[in-house]
Parts: structure tokens; sequence; C-alpha cells
């Protein structure tokens, strides 16, 4: 018998209850397969509805599991302590993330790289028994809560959902406060003032081009372009991240790509003005980018645009809260008429 | 009904796919074998400690589930199964199944099911996959019912969002878990579904087959004046609005909801309109790169096989060159 002291590690992985059933030799062979991973006060570890099949088992310190709610409030569900592990239901279905887990305290994690729990599983099956009894638990524990929140009894702790957006009566700066700096990190409010601010630049740059007499066209191509590509891109990591100052970059791009296509529709809506059919350009009327810029349709786009994107920063819990209001009623009417 | 037909059906039961053959031949003699007659009810797990997995091994049968006052009805087919979250969580969940013609149902209580994991553990494997999608399901119910009541709407308009999430939790927890799935839609079809990019990618490849489609049937018949979307003006021309144009505005509409707290369903209803909206773009990639509304240049055809590959690359093989870049980033890192 050797007398070296107990891996600490192998002695936290063994709180793991899916973990449990390996021997040492196993545990030891499967830290060394994982990497570990530092995480900061306050820094989030991973993200609800961010993809990621990865396990995590905390080492040291503490982390929240927490869930945003549907009017932006974030709901605290639990702390979860060493020898915990999360992500592991990701791993088994590929599905995205249902809660975020930040740190608390300084945290080192064990990351389990999701082909290697695959592995695992596969080479040792008696861990997905483990799981199976786990989840079986844990699912037990989820029916009676359904069944208890669906018994419709008054919830007094439940918790306030966030009063971001409540107006106070008072002078310009607080309006402004109230307005602008407190929405500072609202998605909503980011891609409005990229838009607004995207939109003053380009009209600028536009209109000193045409007063210069510099060829604006490529300017002009080369701006529409960049919002079609920006908006793809802003579009598609908007249902991807879900990172927080990622996601602000994000709406920021979003408004910026709504501005610099919006700004030019008059160009890709109405270029084949100048075209007798889709393949002969009509020689009475020559092609003028400098025309298409300045047709009527991008105004009204824009501000179509402005209500939108105005309505989404501000308003959203509003219409929320009327949205369900509507739904339910005309499903309550619907029901009561098909009975 | 014999053995071997029990493992015929049994071998297409997903739970058991991986086993061999002789597995199988030990895990059917496992199975308790009910007959039932045409009209005959069986009722299972009205009181605790009786919950049964349920498969049906041929003939037909009609699954009854009450909720909430409410019964659900689902068709057994030879090969369906019942009653395994109920029998593994050992929440009281009763069910009742009556037969449409004679058939034989293979059952199996918790103790065959504790006595089948500790001997064939691999059953574990698919078990544990299908809990974690039903707990996921659960968990969400949860979150949503939670939400419900911190938003502290009128006690009307509350207790009817409550009815809706029983009825559409009753249907969850009625459902008959059919055949197994052949190995390649698994694999293509399956298990990506549960991601946002699979959806982008069927939106674009529907979108772009349907606009191809449309846009070369209105040119064969010559409708461009009825079909196009033309808008007279001042100018010599109308104006023709493109649909690439409808493609931004599905783009847009998407990017923007998406920024807002979604539920996982919603966000696959994104991502299939941000894949239409993309679809509709690209289809017509050419057109906005050169302003020239020529719409057979290759181009477009180019843009999009080139815009849908790299959504395939996410959808299937994200793995691989999520690996690729890791591996690249250490060595640079390590070369700096």
């Amino acid at each position: 018998m050797s007398g070296a002291p107990p891996d600490p590690r192998l002695e936290v992985l063994r709180r793991v209850e899916f973990l449990a059933v390996l021997e040492e030799e196993a545990l030891s062979e499967l830290c060394a397969r994982s990497r570990r991973v530092r995480y900061r006060p306050g820094e989030r570890i991973l993200g609800e509805l961010e993809a990621g099949a990865d396990v995590f088992v905390v080492m040291e310190g503490r982390v929240e599991v927490s869930v945003e709610s549907g009017a932006g409030g974030r709901y605290r569900l639990g702390e979860l302590q060493p020898g915990a592990a999360f992500g592991e239901m990701s791993s088994l279905t590929g599905e995205l993330h249902s809660a975020s887990v930040d740190a608390i305290t300084e945290v080192e994690a064990l990351v389990i790289p999701d082909a290697e729990f695959d592995r695992l599983r596969e080479r040792r099956p008696e861990v997905a028994v483990a799981l199976v009894r786990l989840l079986g638990e844990r699912l037990a524990g989820a029916e009676r809560a359904v069944d208890e929140l669906l018994e419709d009894r008054a919830r007094a702790d439940a918790p306030e959902p966030a009063a971001a957006g409540r107006l106070r009566r008072g002078s310009i700066s607080r309006a402004w406060r109230e307005l602008v700096v407190n929405r500072r990190r609202d998605l909503g409010f980011l891609a409005f003032a990229g838009f607004v601010a995207t939109l003053l630049c380009v009209r600028v740059a536009v209109y000193v081009s045409f007063r210069l007499g510099v060829v604006a066209s490529d300017l002009l191509r080369g701006a529409y372009l960049t919002g079609f590509a920006l908006l793809g891109l802003s579009a598609a990591s908007s249902l991807l991240v879900f990172r927080d100052p990622a996601r602000r970059i994000i709406a920021l791009a979003y408004g910026i790509a709504c501005a610099l296509i919006l700004n030019e529709l008059g160009v890709t809506l109405a270029f084949d003005i100048f075209f007798k059919d889709i393949h002969t350009a009509d020689p009475t009327v020559p092609f003028d980018i400098e025309r298409l810029y300045r047709r009527t349709e991008p105004v009204r786009a824009v501000l179509v645009a402005l209500l939108v994107l105005v309505q989404a920063a501000y308003l959203r819990r509003f219409y929320r809260r009327a949205g369900f209001v509507l739904a339910t009623r005309l499903r309550r009417l619907w029901v009561r008429r098909e009975g | 009904m014999d053995l071997e037909s029990v493992e015929r059906v049994l071998a297409s039961v997903s739970l058991f796919e991986q086993l061999r053959p002789d597995e199988l031949a030990r895990i059917a003699r496992r199975f308790e074998l009910l007959e039932l007659r045409e009209g005959q009810a069986l009722e299972v797990g009205a009181a605790p400690g009786e919950q049964r997995l349920l498969v049906l091994l041929s003939g037909g049968a009609q699954l009854e589930v009450t909720l909430g006052g409410r019964t659900l009805r689902s068709s057994l087919d030879p090969g369906d199964r019942f009653g395994d979250t109920a029998l593994v969580s050992g929440h009281p969940r009763p069910f009742r199944v009556v037969a449409r013609r004679p058939a034989v149902l293979a059952a199996l209580d918790r103790a065959g099911l504790d006595s089948l994991l500790h001997d064939f553990p691999a059953v574990g494997l698919p078990l544990a996959g299908e809990l974690s999608s039903e707990l996921r399901a659960r968990d969400d119910a949860v979150r949503q019912l939670l939400e419900l009541h911190a938003e502290r709407f009128p006690a009307d308009e509350l207790a009817s969002a409550v009815a809706e999430r029983r009825r559409v939790l009753s249907r969850q927890r009625a459902t008959v878990r059919r055949l197994a799935p052949r190995a390649l839609f698994r694999r293509l079809v399956v298990e990506p579904e549960a991601d946002p990019p699979f959806w982008m990618l069927v939106g674009f490849v529907v979108a772009l087959g349907l606009a191809r489609l449309t846009v070369f049937l209105i040119l064969h018949y010559h409708l461009e004046a009825q079909l196009f979307a033309l808008v007279p003006g001042k100018d010599p021309n109308p104006v023709h609005v493109h649909h690439f144009n409808y493609g931004l505005l599905l783009v847009a509409a998407a990017g923007l909801a998406a920024l807002f707290p979604l539920g996982r369903r919603a966000l696959r209803v994104l991502a299939f309109s941000f894949g239409a909206g993309c679809g509709l773009v690209f289809d017509e990639f050419a057109l906005f790169w050169n302003l020239n509304p020529e719409y057979a240049r290759a181009s477009s055809l180019v843009a999009s096989g080139i815009a849908a590959a790299a959504l395939a690359q996410v959808v299937y093989f994200r793995r691989f060159w999520q690996a690729l870049a890791r591996r690249a980033w250490r060595g640079l890192r390590g070369w700096r």
C-alpha cells in the first residue's frame, strides 16, 4: 500500500453522483483528459440557450444557477458547491443549456469535454445507469413542482419582476438618465442607438461626397453590402450567442446594419427602373445612382424602423403584457365557442 | 406469441437497439407477456409502485391518459411503448390501454427494470438521453409557470394561462414513444434538430427551393405582369420589389426578436425564419451584388451553395471545426 496522500481532486469527483461508480484509476484518467478552468467572481461559466455539451464539475468555490424571465428579470434557481456537476443534460441530448451558471466566488471547474463524456458512458455504461437514477429523481421532483404550480395557488414568494422602464416625473437630466443612461445595457436601446448614430454618420458622409462631386456609387454599394453582411451576421449571432457583453455588441451591430440598409433602400429597391426587362438596360434612361439614393422610399422605411426600434427599446414590457392578455382572452373565447 | 417474435419487436425499440441478439433473447424473457382480447382494457399505475413499462408486440391498442379531468387518447402500434418515465421517476401517472383488436403487450415493472439495468447497463445510455429530454420539458414548464405567477396577471387571465399550460403538459405526458428511427435519419435529422443551425439550414433550403421553383414557373409561363410585385410610379419602368427584400425583412425580424428572452421552441421558429430569409436573399445575390436584375446569373447559385455548405458544416461538423480551431489557437499561442 503506498503512503501517497489521496488526490483531493478525486475526492471531489467521487462526490458527483454519476461518477461515484468509477474506481480511482478511471477517475484519474478522466481528470487527465479534462481541463481545469478558473473563473473570477461574477464570471459567466455557461449561458442559458447557448449550445455546448461539455460537462462541468465544481472543484472549488460556489456557483449560481439562474434563468432569465421573459420580462427581462432573472430568477435564481440555486447554488452549487464543490462536488456538484452541471451540463450533463446537454451532453445527453445535444439540447441548448436551459439555465445560466455564474461564478459567485473564485471557482475552479473541471471541464469534461463532451466527446470524453460520451466515450465514458459508452465504455462504462454504469455511469449511464447512475445518470438514469439521478434523472429519475430529478424528474419526480420536477413532476411534483409542475403539479403544485398547476394547482394555481397564490405564490407570495414569487420574485417581483424588474422595474426597468418605469418613468418618473422630473427634470431633463432625470429623463436623460431614465431614457438613456439607465438603458445603456439594454439590447433594444443599443440597437436603436446604433441605428440612429449610423444613420446620421452615413447621411453626412454621402451628402459630403455628393457636394464634393466624388463618385458615391462605390461608397453606396459598399455601405449597403456591409449592411447586408452585418445584418446576416448579427441576426445569426443573436440566435446563437447568449453572453451579455457579446449580445450588446450584436445589438449594436444589428442597429448599424439596419441603418446602412434602410438609408439606401432606394438604391436596392428601385435599381431596375433603368432596365427594360431582366436582360436589357433601357438606353432611354441612363443609370443614375444619385437619383436612386434621393428617392422617398428610404425616408418612409427609416421612419417605420425608428418606430419599431423605439417600441422595442421602451415599450417591450407593455406589449408583452398586452399580448399575453389578448392571447389568453382569445383562447378563452375559442374554448368557450368550442365548448 | 413465441420468443423470437418478441425479440424481433424489442430489437426495434430504441432502448434495446444497441444489444446483441443473444442479449435481446435474455431480455425478452424478463418481460411479462399480457394478452388482451378486442375491447379489453388494462389499467396501469393506478396505485403507487404499480407503474409499468408497456411495449405493444402485436395487434393494435389505444392508450388513454386522464390528466386534469381530460382524457387524451393515442393509438399504439407494434413497437410503440409507454410508461418508462413514470416507471423510472416513481411519480404516479396512471394510464389505460384498450385493445382495438387482439393484442399482445410486453410489461416490465420497477424491479424488472432495476435488474435489467444492472445486468445490461448499455440500456442506460438511450434511457438517460430520453429522460433528459423529458426533464428538460418539465423544467421548461416549471419555469413558464413560475414566470406566469411572478408576472402578477389578473386572476382570471392567470387561471386561463395555467389551464393552457396544463393542456400542453398533458399532451407531453401522454406522448407515446414510437419505433426507433433509422440510423441515418437519426444522424441527419433527429440528433441535430435541437440546435438552431439545423433549423436555419432547413429554412434556407426550403426557401431557396421554393423561390427558384416559383420564379422558374413565372418566367416559363410568362406571368411576370400578373405575379411580380411591380409598383408603378413616375419612372418609365415600374419598381420591382424583388424577393430578397422580403428575405431581408425576415432576417431583420428574426434578429430583433432573438435579442430578447426566448424559449427553446421560439428560438427554433426564429432560426427557421432566419434561414428562410437568407434563402430568399441568397437566391437573388447577383441582383444586389451587381445592381443588375438578371436572375439567371451563376453567382447567385454559387453564393447560395457556399452559404448552404457553411450552414451544413455548422450543423453536422461543428465539433470537428471547433477542435481544429482550438488546436490552431493553442498552436498560435505556443508559437508566439
